[in-house]
């Protein structure tokens, strides 16, 4: 297999992953549900989705030149590892719909009202399908020349809310107790970023100290993540609920008298490249994993196309209302997300331990 | 068609522009559908709401500001009705300044305001701002002067005053306040007077007349012919709202004492009446506060809680007004403060310190936030306190309030 993508293009492409959408609307959710102590909430989910990315890492390590599809025949033989790519097509095509609805939501909401969805689902959806087309390398390329303004803009975002932010209202700490965290299981559907991982098995040439690179830029990419939260709350308040953006809002709707908000463009536009990217990644692996499930090595282009259909289709159907899809998620969609988010990690984890054990003991027996 | 062919992300761009550029090059300017309000005015008479926009026109007349007014049952009527005679829909995304009369805000505030905050546009930075009698007037006198309401509000000085902009509340500031534990807001209260003065001089407000706009204004508000001369007053006066209604409104004398617990407005003066030193005889001594550092403190001692406020201010001498005079006061080392003078600027401080604590004491609002410092930084004391008393409201008349000024001389 040829090696196609560096270990620097990894870490961006995992950034983007986790960023993105964390940035966006989940603030507005936490806030609503949680308010104050939401970033203690957003801390643990993003630390237990971290032990995804570890046990990934382990079977990215032991199984250095294989796709994930060959590491699941491997650990659970032919049958089984196709229900489990089935699955995680699926899990992978939900979160196209978001992912989906969310470009449109920020394009029409931040450049112009009067858009209609096809005015910019065209444009994407030709760019996306001719960025399937190129392979993983240019979309690993992209990522690399694309992530540091991402990664710029949200830096700004960041320090222009740390000097408006009123890290006072984080007092009094912990006031309800730590009982919110029984719910978390709501907010499934905002992570599993890391299984983004498993497109790029066998193709990653892993470098010197690539387990400390990996896991030292996602741990302060989370604690980035949860550090925004707490400014977006500090900064807003109880207003934080009519904040519906926040990566845009906390430059747009700044409580300032100056003119920071003219700036608010540029974020804009920095944030639709990311999410471009993270819409094309995820119809990506759609397209990834369809193939592997029905064995298409030929004509991938149509899987593609069907599946951008579908999911055209059904943002269509629900008319790109982001909190009708949130709902449906939260409420018949998180038993599935956690199986996967959840199950299936500790289900590679203990076959791909008990695999080494087994290939261990081989040359004692032999 | 050869080269084309052996450039696939050619054919890319190339169906793009085909797709977009049909699409897109037919859109409307969203200025030819929508009205760029920039400020808002909400009156209440009765059980009707009349509401005035001030507008921007887009293009190169000389008045660009534009004022119309309509009456409806309520602000979401009134303003779906504007939109409905003036044919385009109304934009908040400019919108800076919400004002509102007394007689708004003596119902319920967030009636009025409820339209507003629910439309997705709305930036929550618009400034809030009472007037006591129209906010059509203020308005309408605004637009001609032809500069946008925040842009006068943030001038230095409106009418010789201090620079009230560091204490403007906003929308966002009012929705917190109101979501929150306190539900008490101070807002600026400005107002429009006849401008007796002849010639108008050099002040700007004694140009603005009452002219309006007749476009737009389907009830007749805002089509006063009469040519009488207004300017705007914003002698700092300050209303206070609690639990969505007026309170009350402070003159500028109390707005003044109670501005001494806002941190954010730098720019004061205070007066030192019939002062007496070796230097100074007999002087009203005005002094201009250069800087302020304000510290607060909140503690318990036996169940008792205890607000402290520490001031550092920093002044200088701008004026000493008596009828003789004596060369010594000219002496740049005798300008040296005596440690009486600056005890006297303490006592004076102390004094409006005072006032204002037995004026918020005594009305029950909290606009120096001590529900909040004592909730963050004391809480479970706080809570202990709170359930001692028969009613939260009155948390207030137990509380001690401790000052520490430092006054330096400011060069």
């Amino acid at each position: 297999m040829t090696k196609t993508v560096t270990t620097r293009q990894l870490i961006l492409i995992l950034v983007l992953s986790v960023v993105t959408l964390k940035v966006l609307f989940l603030p507005n959710v936490l806030a609503s549900n949680i308010g104050r102590d939401g970033y203690i909430m957003l801390l643990f989910l993003l630390l237990v989705d971290f032990l995804n990315l570890l046990i990934l890492l382990y079977l990215l390590n032991k199984y250095k030149d294989m796709t994930f599809s060959q590491i699941l025949n491997t650990l659970f033989g032919k049958a089984i590892s196709k229900v489990i790519l089935f699955l995680l097509a699926l899990f992978f095509l939900s979160r196209c719909f978001v992912r989906f609805q969310t470009n449109f939501i920020y394009l029409n909401e931040n450049l112009y009202t009067a858009f209609e969805w096809y005015i910019f689902a065209f444009p994407i959806l030709i760019c996306v399908i001719f960025c399937i087309k190129q392979g993983t390398k240019v979309y690993a390329r992209l990522c690399e020349i694309f992530m540091p303004v991402v990664i710029f803009g949200f830096l700004v975002a960041l320090v222009v809310g740390i000097f408006r932010a009123d890290f006072t209202n984080a007092l009094p700490f912990l006031e309800n107790g730590l009982g919110f965290i029984m719910s978390s299981h709501r907010y499934s559907v905002w992570f599993g970023d890391y299984f983004v991982l498993i497109l790029f098995f066998g193709k990653i040439k892993i470098e010197r100290k690539f387990n400390v690179k990996v896991v030292v830029s996602l741990l302060i990419t989370i604690v980035l993540i949860a550090l925004f939260y707490a400014v977006f709350y500090f900064t807003y308040n109880y207003n934080s609920v009519c904040h519906i953006n926040a990566i845009s809002d906390i430059m747009q709707f700044l409580p300032s008298v100056s003119d920071i908000g003219s700036f608010d463009w540029i974020l804009i536009l920095i944030w639709d490249i990311a999410l471009f990217l993270d819409f094309t990644l995820s119809v990506m692996l759609v397209n990834f994993l369809f193939c592997e499930v029905f064995n298409i090595h030929k004509h991938k282009i149509i899987v593609t196309i069907v599946s951008l259909i579908i999911i055209v289709a059904f943002n269509y159907a629900i008319n790109f209302n982001i909190f009708l899809s949130m709902t449906i998620y939260r409420d018949y969609i998180f038993a599935f997300n956690i199986l996967i988010q959840a199950g299936l990690p500790i289900l590679l984890f203990i076959f791909g331990t008990a695999k080494r054990r087994k290939l261990n003991e081989i040359p004692k027996t032999q | 068609m050869r080269y084309l062919k052996h450039n696939k992300i050619l054919i890319v761009i190339l169906v793009l522009f085909v797709v977009m550029f049909p699409m897109t090059i037919s859109l409307p300017q969203q200025s030819r559908s929508e009205n760029i309000v920039t400020a808002i005015g909400i009156d209440k008479s009765g059980e009707e709401y009349e509401i005035s926009l001030q507008y921007l026109v887009p293009g190169s007349s000389d008045k660009a500001l534009k004022c119309s007014s309509i009456k409806g049952k309520s602000v979401g009527e009134a303003i779906e009705k504007f939109n409905l005679d003036y044919g385009k829909v109304s934009g908040f995304a400019h919108c800076r300044v919400i004002v509102f009369n007394n007689e708004a805000s003596d119902g319920n505030l967030n009636e009025a305001l409820d339209y507003i905050q629910r439309i997705k546009t709305n930036t929550n930075n618009i400034f809030i701002v009472s007037t006591e009698k129209s906010a059509k007037d203020l308005l309408s006198s605004v637009k001609d002067l032809n500069s946008e309401f925040y842009v006068i509000l943030s001038r230095d000085s409106v009418t010789g005053q201090h620079n009230h902009y560091e204490s403007l509340k906003s929308f966002g500031d009012y929705y917190n306040t109101m979501l929150g534990n306190v539900k008490c807001i101070a807002v600026n209260n400005i107002n429009v007077e006849q401008d007796n003065s002849s010639g108008g001089g050099n002040n700007a407000q004694s140009e603005a007349t009452n002219e309006s706009s007749s476009q737009g204004s389907s009830s007749g508000g805002g089509q006063n012919s009469e040519h009488e001369s207004k300017k705007i007053k914003n002698d700092g006066s300050l209303t206070i709202i609690k639990d969505n209604k007026r309170l009350l409104t402070l003159d500028s004398p109390a707005s003044d004492c109670l501005n001494w617990f806002n941190s954010k407005i730098k720019d004061m003066t205070l007066k030192v009446l019939n002062y007496n030193d070796d230097i100074y005889q007999n002087c009203d001594i005005t002094f201009d506060v250069y800087k302020r550092f304000t510290n607060v403190s909140t503690y318990f001692v036996n169940g008792k809680p205890f607000y402290k406020l520490s001031l550092v201010v920093d002044v200088t001498i701008i004026e000493a007004v008596k009828e003789s005079l004596e060369i010594k006061e000219f002496i740049p080392a005798n300008n040296l403060f005596s440690d009486k003078l600056k005890q006297a600027v303490v006592t004076e401080i102390k004094h409006k310190l005072t006032l204002a604590e037995s004026n918020f004491k005594t009305n029950k609002y909290d606009v120096v936030n001590c529900y909040e410092h004592f909730n963050k930084f004391n809480n479970k004391q706080f809570k202990h306190y709170l359930q001692s008393l028969k009613d939260d409201e009155y948390f207030l008349e137990d509380i001690t309030f401790v000052y520490d000024i430092t006054v330096r001389q400011w060069d």
